[in-house]
């Protein structure tokens, strides 16, 4: 199996807080052009509306989602660069093919680094 | 004898080096990557050792060796101080 690229670990480690950030993130990805309340991302993925509304600031204040001006406050993707929605894609495609991984990859990267100092002295992963 | 220990700390040393780049590498903790460096200079000073009192026991490297040592654990700390959150 491939290795996971530099690029899409340095971006989940930067980018990426929790399995509920990437989950409304890859939701807008894959709705693009859509503008999308807060009540409609946590009733499709069922998660918690005050946590929903918190991964939506935070995602508008990363540059992956533009607010839209209107009565209900609404959201849409609207990377702040290239480059940013070319590793969302690689993300995307990573979800798909290696679901799984991908978790792993963003529990290991969130450890603290006194547990991260401990298992580089494991020889063989465990994950 | 000694000289075989003083090469075993060195081969320790490296691969804890080793090992903690390879963790650097994987989860991008930077407290690893200084641990790391560390380590190398510590493999290093063990080198150092061997050469000193093995190989050249009438030249004296201590300052070397101590200067390579303070390095190490300077690493080590700005790591921990500075990274380790």
């Amino acid at each position: 199996m491939d290795p996971i690229p530099d690029t899409v670990t340095q971006f989940i480690a930067t980018h990426i807080d929790s399995v509920d950030l990437l989950r409304v993130l890859l939701f807008f990805k894959r709705h693009p052009g859509q503008d999308l309340t807060a009540i409609a991302v946590c009733s499709e993925l069922r998660i918690p509306s005050a946590t929903t509304e918190a991964q939506l600031a935070l995602l508008t204040s990363r540059g992956f989602l533009e607010q839209v001006a209107g009565p209900v406050p609404a959201f849409r993707y609207s990377p702040a660069s290239a480059a940013l929605d070319a590793l969302v894609m690689e993300i995307d495609t990573l979800d798909q093919r290696r679901p799984v991984t991908l978790i792993n990859l963003i529990y290991n990267l969130k450890k603290s680094p006194a547990q991260a100092f401990a298992d580089a002295f494991k020889f063989k992963r465990s994950d | 004898m000694a000289g075989a220990l003083y090469l075993t700390c060195a081969a320790t040393a490296c691969l804890c080096s080793i090992l903690l780049w390879r963790g650097y590498r994987r989860s991008k903790f930077r407290l690893l990557l200084w641990s790391g460096f560390c380590f190398a200079l510590l493999t290093l000073d063990n080198l150092l050792v061997f050469v000193d009192v093995v190989l050249f026991p009438d030249i004296d490297l201590r300052p070397v060796r101590l200067l390579t040592t303070i390095l190490g654990l300077a690493f080590l700390l700005y790591g921990l101080i500075w990274e380790g959150k």
